[in-house]
């Protein structure tokens, strides 16, 4: 049985030797990650939200 | 007990301040100047004119005809292209989009990709509250 991906794969862009600025990458994930538990929003409205942005950034996540 | 160390930092925090902190990282970690002029470009497109303060009015002209006037160079028009390409419809970006400021990044392209991102929320949530709250 053949799985299929739910998204098709991308092919990476980022040429090699790109590097990451280590505080960068971590300021990005202490956001993200701080505006996923922020409570203030119910539920249903902030995963509505994520989506639309998800589809608008063609953010595979 | 190390390796928890990287998530421990995950678990406080808000966001504005997380925000904050992610716009001070974005500003050390690539350009500024470059990284400035896309901003401009991006605050005169969504009417920001915070961002715009302290802009000749000549360079703001010249800064809306980029891709003619030949004040700026094959580097500032990749970026420039790729930002508003990012701002307008970032799911299209193309490789060669890509490809082409990678060359003149070196290999900081990533870099560079996120700033526009921290630099983008900023924008958007400042603009957004101001109509909002306003």
């Amino acid at each position: 049985m053949t799985i299929r991906p739910i998204t098709p794969r991308r092919s990476p862009r980022a040429p090699e030797g790109t590097t990451r600025s280590l505080p960068l990458q971590m300021a990005l994930l202490r956001f993200a990650a701080a505006a996923v538990r922020n409570d203030a929003i119910d539920p249903v409205t902030t995963e509505l939200v994520r989506m639309r942005c998800a589809s608008y950034h063609d953010c595979h996540t | 007990m190390s390796e928890l160390r990287p998530l421990a930092a995950l678990i406080d925090g808000d966001p504005l301040r997380e925000l904050d902190a992610a716009r001070d990282a974005a500003w050390q970690a690539v350009d500024v100047g470059l990284l400035g002029l896309c901003g401009q470009r991006m605050a005169m497109l969504l009417g920001h004119e915070g961002w715009l303060e302290g802009a000749s009015a000549a360079d703001l002209e010249a800064l809306a005809d980029w891709p003619r006037h030949e004040g700026f160079g094959e580097r500032e028009r990749t970026a420039l292209a790729l930002t508003e390409q990012y701002l307008i419809d970032v799911a299209s970006a193309t490789d060669d989009q890509v490809a082409m400021l990678a060359e003149h990044l070196d290999g900081s392209i990533i870099d560079f990709v996120n700033a526009l991102l921290v630099i983008e929320q900023r924008m958007r949530l400042e603009l957004g509250l101001s109509a909002v709250l306003a």
